[in-house]
């Protein structure tokens, strides 16, 4: 199973990084998610980074998606960095990620 | 304490001196204590004190639950003493370590409020006071290196503190419609700025989940298809907004966002990172209608809400000045920008914002108080059952909602 990711559906509500953080620590925060939500408020310019255990890291940027690149979106400065994270496990074959994105960006392949 | 840090900040901008408070266990079991602890504690900190809150169900899964609030001590209706404090704004305080913060005293020079980890600092910024909103903002994200700080700027017609005056949230406007900028004027506040590190605790992480799932799923499928701010002002059905619009962005947790980015300076279909300021973000929907009844074309009602956000101006009572009861343009508008605000009024009748959401007032000051937005539970329909439902499994008790 994998995730894939339509990054023009997102409308950058941070619930799957939240969703994220309640499978792996069961506490509600965006400090330690396996996804990140990536944002530059005056550009508008937003999208998700993913740390897959099987694709490196995903970046579904609006132009579209590319995988296993280096990112330096890591949630700003003093924020958990995405390498330090722990990747994504598909929450055991239930992603929560997906479950509570309510727009259907994020889906489950497999 | 579930959902909750269980103590305050406060800072008295006269002296510079911190504090922090622990909070009673069980203190926030209903909107109404809530309120009254947070009014308590502005009364110990004294007569011109305030406070930026979020709410009872700030940070959780609970749909829209991203709000906070400001509080200020004024005659009249919860609509006249409460402002919203929407997109991250309220999360992020949350997730900086205290509840709500209590902010008295005047500065005796320009600078910022800032907070992260439970650390709360006066920040002395002297070359801030002739910055706009948006310069503000920028020079603090730079100041404090992240760009996902989240700042409540004034601009500077904060400075001469006029009651038509606006708050900025990262660089957008639309939640203060009584004047708070005054506030932050009066007290030489350029912003409050924070970042939120922390996490929040759940009584039964599992229980929230599934019972929060289950209420979006039926939002969603009662709500249709989501159109951005079209979905929530006929004005902005007009096809010169359609042109212009980028995509649109949700508040934390929202999943029927109202805000639509409009694209002045770039072809709106553009994906990629393009121009630094290509255009801005449209939520003050009260004010995109009225803009509109005086026949300003959609990119001149965009470009006058964005000019009124760097100069931090509400701007139904920009545009009501600049009418005088008759046409309006941009020439007629940049100049009430320009004069500053010294003397300016507010138009309180037709200014409205999302106190208006509901009918019944205490539904707005209940929803705030519970960290939920509105304009959000206003269109998907106040449900206290359910938001008692999801929320139970949360804290670990069920919220005391209409006490
Ligand atoms: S599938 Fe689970 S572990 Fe992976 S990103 Fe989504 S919520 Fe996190
Ligand atoms: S939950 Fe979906 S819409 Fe919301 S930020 Fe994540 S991917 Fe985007
Ligand atoms: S309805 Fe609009 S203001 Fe309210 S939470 Fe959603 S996007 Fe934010």
């Amino acid at each position: 199973m994998r995730l894939l990711f339509e990054p023009m559906a997102c409308i950058a509500c941070g619930l799957c990084e939240v969703a994220c953080s309640l499978h792996r620590d069961g506490v509600l925060t965006p400090m330690s998610s396996s996804i990140i939500l990536h944002q530059e408020d005056k550009a508008n310019y937003f999208g998700l980074v993913l740390k897959s255990a099987s694709e490196g890291l995903v970046l579904a940027r609006p132009e579209g998606v590319t995988h296993g690149a280096q990112s330096s979106d890591s949630g700003g400065p003093g924020a958990k960095p995405i390498l330090l994270r722990e990747p994504c496990d598909l929450c055991d074959g239930a992603p929560r990620c997906v479950t509570m994105c309510p727009t259907g960006c994020i889906s489950k392949e497999g | 304490m579930n959902l909750a840090n269980g103590r305050y900040g406060e800072i008295d901008l006269s002296s510079g001196e911190t504090q922090e408070h622990d909070l009673e266990e069980g203190y926030a079991r209903s909107p109404t204590a809530f309120l009254s602890r947070i009014d308590a504690a502005i009364a110990d900190a004294g007569e011109d004190a305030m406070a930026i809150s979020s709410g009872i169900l700030t940070g959780s899964l609970v749909p829209a639950a991203g709000a906070g609030f400001l509080r200020l001590v004024r005659d009249g209706s919860e609509a006249e003493s409460m402002c919203p404090l929407l997109g991250f704004v309220g999360v992020e305080l949350k997730l900086s370590g205290f509840d709500f913060l209590v902010i008295s005293g005047k500065a005796s020079g320009h600078g910022y409020i800032w907070i992260r980890d439970g650390i709360i600092e006066f920040v002395s910024s002297p070359g801030s006071a002739s910055l706009d909103s948006w310069g503000r903002t920028d020079l603090i994200r730079s100041e404090q290196g992240d760009g996902r700080i989240q700042v409540i700027a004034a601009g500077s017609w904060a400075e001469s503190q006029p009651p038509s005056s606006q708050l900025i949230l990262n660089y957008w406007g639309g939640e203060d419609k009584i004047g708070c900028a005054a506030e932050f004027g009066s007290r030489k506040l350029t912003a409050i700025a924070f970042r939120g590190m922390g996490e929040l605790d759940l009584e039964d992480s599992e229980g929230h989940f599934a019972a929060s799932s289950e209420l979006y799923g039926k939002h969603l499928a009662g709500l249709g298809e989501n159109r951005g701010l079209a979905s929530f002002s006929s004005a902005a059905e007009h096809e010169g907004y359609s042109e212009l619009l980028h995509r649109s962005i949700a508040c934390y947790g929202c999943p029927f966002p109202c805000r639509s980015f409009y694209k002045l300076f770039e072809d709106a279909s553009v994906k990629e990172r393009g121009a630094q300021e290509p255009g801005y973000l449209v939520y003050d929907v009260a004010a995109v209608e009225f803009l509109t009844s005086l026949e300003l074309s959609p990119r001149d009602v965009i470009t006058v809400l964005m000019r009124c956000a760097r100069f931090g101006a509400e701007p139904v009572s920009v545009a009501t000045a600049a009418s005088a009861g008759g046409a309006v343009d941009i020439a007629a508008i940049q100049n009430v920008l320009e004069s500053g605000g010294a003397g300016s009024s507010a138009n309180s009748t037709l200014r409205r914002g999302f106190a208006d959401s509901f009918e019944d007032v205490s539904d707005y000051a209940t929803c705030l108080a519970l960290g939920l937005c509105p304009r959000y539970w206003a269109k998907a329909g106040m449900d206290l059952e359910a938001i008692g439902r999801v929320s139970e499994p949360a804290l670990g008790a069920l919220i005391n909602i209409v006490d």
